[in-house]
């Protein structure tokens, strides 16, 4: 009987969330065209710099280094990864909802773009996950963050989103 | 009437009058003929609420009677629900297959659901024993279904009139009530006094919520961004999506 009170309240909590984002939908208003116009993955470039281990090997060469340098340095660096990252996933969030946007108001049935970027954003959001962990591990001495894998799943989806125009009629009428 | 507990007494009689007026209210709005079926859902409402003023309550007529009611009105929760989101769904041809292969599966996830709390219960050898436990069936089923279809509205920005949200709502706390009273029934708890005056309270609310909330307007404002959609944001969504449309052709083109 508790475990069923339990998912009672679980339920209840999930619609009342749920009927919260209804109230409170997506904002259409953010993805306009100059956005669109002004995005590029290639802002994202120094992300895959920013951690590199040939810097730090380059530092501790230098007269006078010591390892207080070299930590101060990669915490800052991390720190501008991090900030990066919210970036990068505000801006593919954006680029979701432009996608979602086209899905719905399309003349045509674009079930296979839809699967499509389901299946990009649960990819994405896994790769978020793992670079937090790599980015958490990095102070222990975790070298391997990449976030190559990242920009190339952003170019992917503003690929598609660009593909899916081209694909097919234009957005449909409004009724 | 006389043989039910004094706060059924009083919780009838307003769910009555809420009824009454709520069928009242739907039908000079025209509404009835855009929901069908929640009409038709109310009115038989309105008719088995009726049952236990006019019918003696340890008489066999008065359970074969709110056997059958409950039958039908079984039956009208579903077709609610499907009326409900292919209202929805109607006009949106990109949306159409994604939506038809995620009700399929949801329609199957739902029946599981409630098919594996159907396991649990231990239900009475009786008429309305059999009953119950179906109502809990078909309750929990329908709450996985309303619950599941919500998450996909919430996923893509689909418009929504601002009366489908005052339904989806309606429907939520109704279905979820239903469902927990007749699985704590199935579960061996009759607490039949408590367990009747929570449904009885719960449709209440539920029916004068939708009294107040429900309007001939809310057919035609859209909700988007927490704020009343109105004709010159609709003119404006148009013209960004014209022109991402055009923003990504030009990007093609170079």
């Amino acid at each position: 009987m508790l475990l069923v009170a339990i998912a009672i309240v679980f339920l209840a909590a999930c619609f009342a969330g749920l009927f919260w984002r209804l109230a409170s939908r997506f904002d259409a208003q953010q993805c306009t065209a100059e956005w669109l116009d002004r995005f590029s993955v290639k802002s994202y470039a120094p992300m895959e710099r920013l951690l590199d281990s040939n810097d730090l090997a380059f530092l501790a060469s230098q007269p006078g280094y010591r390892p207080e340098i070299g930590k101060r340095l990669m915490a800052e660096r991390r720190k501008i990864f991090r900030a990066y990252l919210r970036l990068l996933v505000r801006d593919f969030n954006q680029l979701i909802g432009i996608g979602k946007l086209m899905v719905v108001y399309s003349n045509l049935d674009q079930h296979e773009f839809a699967r499509s970027l389901g299946r990009q954003q649960v990819q994405f959001y896994a790769r978020i996950c793992a670079l937090q962990v790599q980015l958490a591990l990095h102070p222990l001495g975790w070298t391997s963050v990449d976030a190559r894998d990242l920009l190339a799943a952003l170019g992917d989806m503003r690929t598609k989103v660009r593909q899916m125009t081209s694909a097919g009629p234009a957005l449909a009428q409004w009724a | 009437m006389h043989q039910l507990p004094i706060e059924q007494q009083i919780l009838l009689v307003v769910e009555i009058a809420a009824l009454a007026i709520l069928c009242l209210r739907i039908w000079l709005i025209g509404l009835h003929r855009v929901y069908v079926y929640f009409f038709g859902f109310l009115v038989l409402e309105l008719l088995q609420a009726l049952i236990p003023v006019l019918v003696p309550l340890e008489s066999r007529l008065y359970r074969d009677s709110y056997v059958a009611s409950e039958a039908f009105i079984l039956a009208f929760f579903a077709l609610v629900v499907l009326e409900l989101y292919s209202k929805v769904l109607r006009d949106l041809p990109g949306i159409a297959g994604t939506a038809r292969r995620y009700i399929k599966a949801t329609l199957a996830l739902a029946i599981v659901v409630a098919l594996l709390l159907l396991g649990l219960g231990k239900a009475q050898a009786t008429v309305t024993g059999y009953l119950s436990s179906f109502e809990q069936t078909v309750m929990s089923s329908l709450v996985v279904f309303v619950l599941l279809v919500s998450a996909f509205l919430v996923y893509y920005p689909v418009p929504l009139a601002r009366n489908v949200i005052v339904y989806l709502m309606g429907y939520a706390v109704f279905f979820l009530t239903n469902a927990t009273v007749f699985l704590t029934i199935d579960l061996g708890h009759y607490w039949n006094r408590q367990l009747g005056s929570i449904i009885m309270g719960v449709e209440a609310v539920c029916f004068i919520f939708w009294l107040l909330a429900l309007s001939r307007q809310g057919e035609y404002k859209r909700v988007v961004v927490g704020h009343q959609w109105n004709p010159a944001d609709e003119q404006k969504l148009r013209a960004q999506l014209d022109a991402i449309n055009a923003s990504l052709l030009r990007a093609i083109r170079k």
